[in-house]
């Protein structure tokens, strides 16, 4: 492996304790003094430092050394935390997220990012009284002044290198001069006991150790950190010395090397459990992983054939090993699947951020409060929806909340309140963005459709629809437009963006309580247990969540619609939607769906039964037809298309209005 | 010219990186002409640009090998890359004692 290789891997790490510090500093506002926390925030620069170095990323450990030793202030206790060096701190926290897209991307530091930095730096200096002069250690050993404070601590350290990390393109010397960034090395001996006859060595194996002593004011959790990249690859026995003792007497016990049998056992338990907090999660490449499902994908059609072809013949024993055969690729999907949910709260807890910032901007206090954070959906889906779901939260506070008089005189508390809020219903995600605002004008709404020609003044609609209408391009009602929201921008790329996920976007609103907008999405993007129904010839598949009930067909005489349980319940033929020629069958059935609130029915020829479906997206040239999400090929080989089921309970919808209309003008 | 590992003037000189990246080629070159030259007791590293662990690794190789054979061998002429590294090692000892002050500066 070669160290351009593992950039990624340090660009997603940084990216992840970044936001691990965020949360902590989102979590400890001004004047804390939890330790906990502000060891957290400290870590987490600390090891992005660390591996920095190690990349040579010479302008991040900059950076971030100063954060680093502001950091160490507050935690010795110099400096407080206070609310300003938390805003600092966040802007700082930004700025090493800026630093870092070069690194990604293998683009140039800008001039501008840097004098930002620089700004940032004086900041962090003035609050927490850092020397001007304070600057990494990076040349020689002597510029390491130690900063003989009472807190220095003398360490011990024997590390010995595994044989393959000089050809993993470690370089161990690079540890060593990582450590001078915050040790005193006072002694050091390169260990190459282990080093073989000439003739025998292999110059790409590493035979050497370090035995070191050191001096530093930072932890013994600081010193392993130094040692992160090779932990496994590596042993590393680190004793304290000693406190306060003349360096003689701690130097006479650490060479007497007895020290090395007490410890290593402590050590060991120590990087047990440190070993299994680290196998709980495990870095995969995205890539790799829908590989997999792209293959269980294909072992799931190959399953069915085998199914059927088994069933077919006949032989009782086949079917028995194939039915076996079904049920546990049936639960390898179930897993594979698994491996691509995560919890949405990740993405929850970045808003906590944005609530902050944009209420500030806006002079607004705001809390923000998140329900049901454990909710998991696919990997992608949730990378997807951060966008429109930040752009919602926005609105809400920016459009939704009023400002503290107007909330006063409503009577409402002064500190307005944004909901996020998720749960699973039938086979989708629902996320809640609700605040607890002026609530849409739904008059104010209606004038200006009809203004745009969207709407008619004479047309009945319902709250829903008229809401719906802000979600059209080029739509605002808002009186003065900020740099936030309000320019009409947005709420249309929103919808664009939920639909494409196979979503819909809804929205309830009262006027002076609030706005509810609900995002409903598929958990994922791959596979969906499917019903499989025939019209005519064909065969079609619906996602077996959006199914309620499948009954005979029986329709009121000539009307679009049949009576169910003394319900109305408008449908659709998928004969007519897909102009199938055939004649239909003796005995149609109808299959209830249900998205959102909304039952229809379609009619169809025959039920076939569930189905394993792996959704393969249709061609570019097929994106534009309505009603159909995807294809999916059955066990015979045949290709059934996936229907959309909110497309055509909209039309069924809209058709029943429509007919009720009609009929209502007739009667007139 | 071409082997980055020559003896000349009873010294034995190194030329270019002693890095993971070159050591599978410099260690026979450098047993060969310290086998050759058994009277060569100084290894001059003016010319190397950079060394890391495997370098290192490699310099302590030599000095067991000429070690073996009852010399001591000595590093002459560290380039800054080398004293360093020495330094950073607290090696300096293996720098020939007239040089090391040179090799200092």
């Amino acid at each position: 492996m070669n160290l351009d290789e593992a950039l990624p891997g340090f660009v997603a790490e940084s990216a992840d304790l970044l936001r691990e510090m965020e949360a902590a500093l989102l979590n400890c506002g001004g004047g804390t003094t939890d330790p906990e926390i502000i060891n957290l925030i400290f870590r987490s620069a600390h090891t992005i430092k660390g591996s920095a170095g190690l990349f040579g990323l010479d302008g991040i450990v900059e950076f971030v050394h100063v954060m680093e030793t502001a950091l160490d202030m507050v935690r010795l206790g110099k400096a407080p935390m206070s609310e300003e060096l938390v805003s600092v701190l966040l802007r700082c926290k930004d700025h090493v997220d800026a630093l870092l897209v070069p690194v990604a991307t293998g683009g140039k530091v800008d001039q501008g990012l840097e004098s930002s930095g620089a700004e940032l730096h004086a900041e962090l200096r003035r609050l927490t009284e850092i020397d001007g002069d304070e600057k990494v250690a990076t040349k020689s050993a002597s510029a390491a002044a130690p900063r003989a404070a009472a807190a220095d601590n003398d360490w011990h350290v024997n590390v010995r290198f595994g044989a393959g990390v000089l050809t993993s393109g470690m370089d161990p010397l690079g540890f060593v001069r990582y450590l001078q960034t915050f040790c005193e090395i006072r002694q050091l001996t390169v260990l190459d006991d282990a080093l073989p006859a000439p003739e025998e060595m292999n110059p790409e194996v590493c035979y050497l150790g370090f035995d070191m002593e050191l001096r530093t004011a930072s932890d013994k959790q600081a010193i392993e950190a130094a040692f992160e990249f090779i932990r496994e690859d590596c042993t590393l026995v680190i004793t304290q010395l000693a406190k306060a003792a003349p360096a003689s007497v701690a130097t006479a016990v650490t060479r007497g090397g007895s020290q090395t049998t007490e410890e290593p056992g402590k050590r060991q338990a120590a990087s047990a459990s440190e070993g299994a907090a680290a196998a709980a999660f495990v870095r995969v490449d995205a890539a790799k992983l829908d590989y997999l499902i792209t293959r269980i994908g294909e072992l799931i059609i190959a399953a069915a054939g085998a199914n059927m072809l088994a069933r077919r013949s006949g032989n009782g024993e086949l079917e028995e090993s194939t039915s076996t055969l079904s049920s546990l690729v049936e639960q390898v999907r179930e897993s594979a699947l698994q491996l691509r949910m995560v919890k949405i709260g990740g993405t929850f807890s970045r808003f906590q951020r944005t609530v902050r910032d944009v209420s500030r901007e806006l002079g607004k206090e705001i809390q923000l409060v998140v329900r049901g954070e454990d909710t998991e959906l696919d990997k992608t889906v949730v990378e997807r929806i951060a966008d429109p779901l930040t752009h919602l939260v926005r609105n809400a506070i920016d459009h939704g909340i009023e400002s503290a008089e107007v909330r006063a005189a409503a009577g409402k508390p002064a500190v307005g309140t944004v909901t996020l809020n998720a749960y699973h219903d039938s086979g989708s995600i629902v996320i809640e963005v609700s605040d607890d605002g002026g609530g849409l004008k739904r008059e104010k709404i209606l004038a200006k459709a009809i203004e745009r020609g969207l709407a008619e003044e004479d047309q009945s609609l319902t709250d829903s629809e008229v809401f719906g209408f802000i979600f059209e391009a080029g739509f605002s009602t808002a009186a003065s437009v900020t740099n936030l929201s309000g320019r009409g921008v947005g709420m249309d790329v929103v919808k664009r963006n939920i639909t494409a996920l196979r979503g819909s976007v809804g929205i309830k609103s009262e006027e002076g309580k609030g706005t509810t907008v609900t995002v409903r999405l598929p958990l994922t993007l791959a596979i969906i247990n499917g019903f499989q129904v025939a019209v005519g010839r064909s065969s079609f598949v619906l996602p077996l969540e959006t199914i309620e009930e499948c009954v005979e067909f029986a329709a009121e005489e000539g009307h679009d619609f049949a009576n169910l349980r003394g319900k109305v319940l408008p449908f659709i033929r998928l004969r007519d939607v897909f102009a199938t020629r055939e004649a239909p069958a003796r005995r149609q059935s109808i299959v209830v769906v249900k998205h959102a609130g909304e039952r229809a029915g379609l009619v169809v020829d025959a039920l076939l039964g569930e189905f394993q479906t792996v959704i393969k997206p249709l061609s570019k040239l097929f994106r534009n037809v309505d009603c159909i999400s995807g294809s999916s090929i059955l066990g015979t080989g045949e290709v059934a298309l996936i229907l959309d089921v909110p497309t055509l309970i909209q039309q069924a919808m809209a058709r029943g209005r429509h007919n009720a209309a009609t009929a209502a003008r007739a009667g007139v | 010219m071409g082997s980055p590992v020559q003896y000349k003037k009873r010294a034995v000189h190194v030329d270019g990186e002693m890095t993971v990246y070159t050591c599978g080629q410099l260690k026979p070159l450098l047993l060969e002409q310290l086998t050759k030259h058994a009277n060569a007791r100084d290894l001059d590293l003016s010319r190397v640009v950079e060394i890391d662990t495997a370098g290192l690794q490699l310099l302590l190789m030599a000095r067991r090998h000429a070690g073996a054979g009852g010399r001591e061998l000595r590093i002459t002429n560290p380039s800054r890359a080398v004293a360093e590294v020495l330094e950073l090692c607290r090696l300096g000892a293996l720098i020939a004692p007239s040089q090391a002050a040179a090799g200092a500066q």
